[in-house]
Formats: C-alpha cells, sequence, structure tokens
C-alpha cells in the first residue's frame, strides 16, 4: 500500500475512534456508540390555540417556547419521546399554556454539545423565544448553560439538568423545576442496601463520566455514612464492547453489586454478569438506567431478572394520575412512556402553571405575559417554587430553594412476568430531597462527587 | 491463577469475534483495495435480521443461512451498482461506501426503531461449560470455534483451490492475468460478494454479543480496521492472529487498567504501526 493509502487508513482511524468513543460526556441518556445517521432534523411545530382570544375579545400575542432536544443520534427515540409529551400536554390544554396560545420550535442538537450552544443561541437571537426548555442530555444541560444565563432567559429543565453541579454553581441558575440530582436518585438506595437489605460490603461499577461519578457517588455516601463499606470502585468507557474484564475483575466477597450503565453497553453488562456466573451469587443494584422501560426493552430473557434499582418513574405505578399519563400516551402513539416524556410533559405543566401564577401575582395582563416572561427570566423560574405540582404523574413535587424538585422515588426489582421483563414495585421512598437525610450545609461542604470521591 | 486463566480465555475468545468481524473487511482491502466503510453498516443490517429472524422462528441456524444471503446479495448489488465504476480509486470508495453507511442506517431506524435490539443466545449456546478449574460461557467458546472455522476455510479456499491461486495472481499482477485470459472482474465479483456473506456472519453470531443498535456501524467498522491493519492488510492468518492478540491485550490490559480502556485496545496498533509499518504478516 503507498505511503498515500496508509494516511487514508490512520486519518479514518482517528476519525472512527472519534465517532466511536464520542459522548464520553454524555449525560443520563441512552448512548450506545455514536453517529448521526437518524431521524427528524430541527423543525418548528406550531400549535397555535383555537380560541385565542381574552374575554373581552382582544387578541392574545403567542407565547414562543424554544425546545433543543436530540433529534438525531442514538437518543432520537426518546427525544420524540419528550417532544411527543409536551405536545400531548399542551393538547390537553386545549391548546395553551397557561391560557395563551403557543408555539413550539424543536430545534435537534444532533446530540453534539457544540450544537447545542449554536441552536440555543439561534433560538434566544433569531427566534427571539420568550422561554427555553430542554434539553435531554446532561451534557446538552452544562453546555446551555451559558448562553442562558447571558440572555437572562428562562431555562425550564427536563432530563438534561441532572447534574449535581447546578446546585453549587455561583451564578443564579434560571432552570426552573429542574430535574432531581443525580446523587438525590441514589442516595436512598445506599441507605436502603445496608438498613433494609443488609449488606454490609458493595463494589461499583460505573461508566467514566459526570453522571457516572455523580450516581455512584450519591449511592456510596449514604451507604458508607449508614455504616457500609464500598471496597471497590471500577469505571469503564462508555461503548465498551467487552465487559467480561470488568466482571471477571469484580471482588467475590462482596454483598452487592452497584452498576451505573447507560446505551448498548447495559445488556452487555448484564449479559457478562450472568454468563460468568455472578448473577447466582451476587445481588445487582442500580439507578434508574438499567430498570427504566427503555432499558427493559433491551433485555432478552433471564440474565435481567432479579436487578434491584430505584427511579423516580415506574409506569406500572398505582396512581391515578399515572395512569392517565400511561393511557394518554399510548392512546397518541401506542407505546409506553418512560422517564423522558414524563419529564418533559411536566416541563409544560411547570411553564403552564408559572404562567398562571406570575400573572396573578404580578397583575401583569395576557397580553403582555409573553414579553415580561422573556425580560424576568428569574422571576419566572422562581415561580416553580409556589406552583401546585401534586399530580405530576410520577409523584406529587415540590421545588426546593435551588430549583431542584423534591419528590417520590421508587425500589423496584425487573421480575419475569410470563416471559416478559417487568418492574415490579418493592418500596416507596417519599420526599426525598437533594441533600437526603444529611444536613445541607455539611453535604455542600464535600467536594463534589467524581471519579477519586468519595475514595474507595 | 485461575481469575488470569479466565482473563485470558475471554480475550481469546473476544479476539474469536473480532476475527470474524474483520475478516470480510481486510479481504475487501487487501485483495481488491476496497476500503468498505459499509462493512459495518452491513454488520448492523444483518443484525436487526438477526433479531428479526430469531423472534419469528428461534431458529440459530436460519439466522445464520439468512444473514450470509442477505450479506452477500446487498454486498454483490453494491458492487454491480457502485463500487465496479470506482476501481482503483480509493477516496471515491470511501464516500460512496459510506453514503451506503448512512441509508443503510437510516434504513435500520425506520424498519427496527431507534432502540437497540439485542439476540438471545440460542438454546444450548447459552450456558457455561466447566473447563477444568474455570467455568466459561458457552457462547464465547462458540464465537471463537467459528472464528477457527472461518479462518480455515477461508485460508483453504485462497491458498488452495483454483478460484484462490486466481484471485492470488489477479492481485500480484492484474494485467498479466487478464492477458491469462482470467476474467478479473468477475472473480473480484466473487470476492467481494464474500467479503458480504462474511459480514453477514458477523451480524449473526455478533448480534446476541454486541447488540444491533445504531453506532454499531461505526464501532464494528473500527475493531475490523484496527483487527486488518495490525494484522497486515489482506492477510487472513494475519488477521487472525492480530485479532487473538489484540483480544488478549484488551482483556489483560483492562484489568490491569481498567481506567485506561480504550487506550488498551488502540496501544497494539500504535506500538506494532511504529515498529512493522505494514502490520504483522503484511507485505511492504
Amino acid at each position: 500500500m503507498t505511503r498515500r493509502g496508509w494516511l487514508v487508513l490512520v486519518l479514518l482511524i482517528c476519525l472512527l475512534a472519534a465517532c466511536a468513543g464520542g459522548d464520553s460526556e454524555g449525560g443520563d441518556t441512552t448512548v450506545g456508540g455514536t453517529d448521526g445517521a437518524t431521524t427528524t432534523a430541527g423543525e418548528t411545530t406550531e400549535t397555535t390555540a383555537a380560541t385565542g382570544t381574552t374575554a373581552g375579545g382582544e387578541e392574545l400575542p403567542t407565547l414562543h417556547i424554544g425546545i433543543p432536544l436530540p433529534f438525531t443520534g442514538v437518543v432520537a427515540e426518546s427525544a420524540e419521546e419528550m417532544r411527543q409529551t409536551f405536545e400531548m400536554y399542551v393538547e390537553q390544554q386545549g391548546g395553551t399554556l397557561g391560557g395563551l396560545p403557543v408555539e413550539l420550535t424543536f430545534e435537534d442538537t444532533e446530540t453534539d454539545a457544540e450544537l447545542v450552544v449554536t441552536k440555543t443561541r439561534k433560538l434566544i437571537d433569531e427566534d427571539q423565544v420568550h422561554l427555553l426548555s430542554g434539553p435531554m442530555l446532561a451534557f446538552e444541560g452544562l453546555a446551555m448553560l451559558d448562553s442562558v444565563n447571558e440572555a437572562g432567559i428562562a431555562l425550564v429543565g427536563q432530563t438534561g439538568v441532572a447534574a449535581d453541579d447546578y446546585t453549587r454553581l455561583e451564578t443564579p441558575s434560571l432552570t426552573a423545576a429542574a430535574k432531581h440530582t443525580a446523587s438525590q436518585e441514589t442516595m436512598p438506595l445506599g441507605t436502603y442496601a445496608y438498613d433494609t437489605l443488609g449488606y454490609r460490603t458493595v463494589a461499583t461499577l460505573g461508566q467514566d463520566y459526570a453522571w457516572g461519578y455523580q450516581t455512584v457517588g450519591g449511592f456510596q455516601y449514604a451507604f458508607e455514612a449508614a455504616g457500609g463499606d464500598v471496597v471497590q470502585k471500577l469505571w469503564s468507557p462508555i461503548g465498551t464492547t467487552d465487559y467480561a474484564p470488568y466482571v471477571n475483575d469484580i471482588n467475590q466477597d462482596v454483598d452487592a453489586v452497584y452498576v451505573t450503565l447507560i446505551g448498548a453497553d447495559i445488556p452487555r453488562f448484564v449479559q457478562a454478569y450472568s454468563d460468568f456466573g455472578l448473577k447466582e451469587n451476587i445481588p445487582m443494584l442500580t439507578s434508574e438506567d438499567l430498570v427504566a422501560q427503555d432499558a427493559i426493552r433491551f433485555y432478552s430473557g433471564d440474565p435481567a431478572v432479579g436487578i434491584v434499582g430505584i427511579t423516580p418513574f415506574t409506569a406500572n405505578l398505582d396512581r391515578p394520575e399515572m395512569q392517565a399519563f400511561v393511557e394518554a400516551y399510548q392512546e397518541r402513539t401506542g407505546n409506553i412512556p418512560t422517564f423522558w416524556g414524563e419529564s418533559s410533559y411536566v416541563a409544560a405543566m411547570v411553564i403552564d402553571r408559572s404562567l398562571a401564577y406570575v400573572s396573578e401575582q404580578n397583575g401583569i395582563a395576557p397580553a403582555d405575559l409573553p414579553t415580561w416572561v422573556r425580560e424576568n427570566g428569574q422571576a419566572f423560574a422562581d415561580a416553580s417554587k409556589e406552583i401546585d405540582l401534586s399530580d405530576a404523574p410520577s409523584s406529587a413535587i415540590t421545588v426546593d430553594d435551588y430549583n431542584r424538585q423534591v419528590r417520590d422515588f421508587y425500589i423496584v426489582e425487573l421480575v419475569d412476568d410470563g416471559g416478559a421483563i417487568t418492574d415490579s414495585l418493592v418500596e416507596t421512598v417519599p420526599e426525598v430531597n437533594q441533600f437526603w437525610t444529611f444536613e445541607e450545609a455539611a453535604f455542600l461542604a464535600d467536594p463534589l462527587f467524581d471519579r477519586e470521591n468519595p475514595p474507595e | 491463577m485461575e481469575e488470569w486463566a479466565t482473563q485470558v480465555l475471554s480475550g481469546i475468545t473476544y479476539g474469536g469475534l473480532l476475527f470474524i468481524l474483520a475478516s470480510g473487511f481486510t479481504l475487501g482491502l487487501g485483495i481488491m483495495k476496497i476500503v468498505n466503510i459499509a462493512h459495518g453498516a452491513l454488520y448492523l443490517l444483518t443484525a436487526y435480521i438477526a433479531w428479526s429472524v430469531y423472534q419469528a422462528t428461534n431458529s440459530f441456524l436460519l439466522v445464520i443461512a439468512v444473514c450470509c444471503a442477505i450479506g452477500g446479495i446487498v454486498a454483490l448489488a453494491m458492487y454491480a451498482g457502485l463500487l465496479q465504476r470506482l476501481h482503483q480509486r480509493p477516496l471515491a470508495q470511501i464516500l460512496v461506501t459510506m453514503g451506503v453507511t448512512l441509508i443503510i442506517a437510516e434504513l435500520g431506524v425506520i424498519w427496527w426503531g431507534g432502540f437497540p435490539r439485542t439476540v438471545e443466545r440460542p438454546e444450548g449456546l447459552a450456558d457455561s461449560a466447566h473447563l477444568g478449574v474455570v467455568s466459561f460461557p458457552t457462547y464465547r467458546l462458540f464465537m471463537l470455534g467459528a472464528a477457527i472455522v472461518v479462518g480455515v476455510v477461508l485460508w483453504l479456499l485462497l491458498e488452495r483451490t483454483r478460484v484462490g491461486a486466481l484471485v492470488r495472481a489477479s492481485v500480484d499482477d492484474e494485467e498479466m492475468a487478464r492477458g491469462m485470459g482470467v476474467n478479473v472482474g468477475r472473480l473480484y465479483f466473487f470476492v467481494f460478494g464474500i467479503t458480504g456473506v462474511l459480514a453477514g456472519l458477523a451480524g449473526a453470531i455478533g448480534a446476541p454479543f454486541l447488540g444491533a443498535f445504531q453506532g454499531a456501524q461505526f464501532e464494528v467498522l473500527l475493531l475490523a480496521l484496527l483487527v486488518a491493519v495490525v494484522g497486515g492488510l489482506g492477510s487472513i492468518p494475519g488477521a487472525f492472529v492480530a485479532a487473538l492478540l489484540i483480544g488478549i491485550i484488551d482483556s489483560v490490559g483492562k484489568s490491569l487498567f481498567p481506567e485506561l480502556a480504550h487506550f488498551t485496545l488502540f496501544a497494539p496498533l500504535i506500538i506494532l504501526l511504529a515498529v512493522r509499518p505494514t502490520g504483522l504478516f503484511g507485505k511492504a
């Protein structure tokens, strides 16, 4: 082969390595490898109210909301679910939010941190949206932050604002009623593992980036505070093709293994865990990622049965609001919704009720409301603390000082339901806030969870 | 000791899968000088098909047959329709096969949806086998066995048959082969069909291990490229040795330095190319 041929090959390898290893800062998501080869490009959906007038017959202005989501890439399907549920909420309100007709502009971020910034700026500067909602992935949320703060525009967070970082940011966060934080989800499981399950030693495996560090960190923090000991911490990169080396490295004397993984890595790990006989001897604990509906779709057969995880969302929940949500979504799409879709649905709910709240509190006429929202981003974001979210599908939600959710979490176990895997509710952990049972000041004084923190 | 035996055996069996993924690619690259970017997409397509066929029939043998056939047919169509016109033009081939990759991946989304599909391990291969001190998953042993069979068959085909001799002659001196009355065009058509069959086989055997998901097309291509370059372009024995070597280094490396997992996969490539730029068995 000629010298030039080699050059082409080596360049190709570099390119592919970048592709396959991409998204290493990915958020709370189902990234497997990456590529850019799927579904809808950026597009606009208009949902205009049938009755866009006030009682006095005066024409109402349209509230323009910008929503960047990754419609292209490996998480495309879940992003589409988020669009569907947002639109579903708007339609349920007769095409309005807070009484105003709305226009929704969905932009495709293509699962690319740089493009998120570009699209966010486009929505703010070019489209002149009144407020933003989204994004889907944690790294997108962090990437958007500067543009959002600069413009002083409110961001009603969806799943992409789960990083623990927001609570510690020095600049005021314009994110409203965002998702819970990563460690908030897993701390109750740490306590549960020690107190209820009686485990004393645990090994952990997480993916080597923020969501992995913070979910593993939260579990370890609470488990060790209860008296347990995390004796081994393993980190694997996203897109690991063969999990056998990690599985064989796991300390076989532990009482349980705690795992957080995303994407196509999930079935690979779960299969290898069963292949090498660990499933028989060591129980597996996990965050939402391995027990959510979209993970359950990955599994084939027995290896997944018995996994115990903590999640903010289970479609089987015996709660009228959840059943109504699941039914409405099934009627609309034929599918069962997941935590992705619910997050976006709740964001629409937050916007709806915050609009009503600020309008009443500040005596703003409906005609002036869109402009007021655009100019008072912080006040709008903070309104989420005051509104009633007790009828959100998965749990009653209140909002803390940092605009994070206080909500119920569910400990579930995967069971074989006549050949199909499903999650079965084991216990409800009520009203969990982001500091769990710890003192707020003490918790914030400890460093942010990362690769080395807390240590083994 | 026991742990190391398991790690090395994991590495070797993973290497078996790597060889199956790479064999078609290295054949096309070495013999026809075609950088077939769509190799990974063929894997993806046939892995999706493997899922559908296994869901419908529960027969792993049928999965293998259907995947091989479809892989071969798609490759032949690609060659007849596109690549034949781009003989000896590597950059054009890369672009065209990249386009095919995007189309196939998009079709995958349309037909199978965006969620990953995992094929259940076939009955009889889902358990663990006891080998002396260690217990080892049967499916991994099957991957290694399949790799050995594929390697031997390919080697025999190229080295011990008349067709193989014609292929080698055409590779060494295409003009002379044409002069001697060899129908080089038809021969290449045949060889490219085989690369497609091998990609289909990779889809059938790889699907229960790697799964079928958007992104697999590049992940698999990267692994195939790695094996082909380390082994020496076009060398089947080279690819076999390289695949096992990479498998072992990856497995033991991940165990020793778990946080360097991607690096352990590429380290052998960098070191080897520095010492021996033509790969293990490559010709200068």
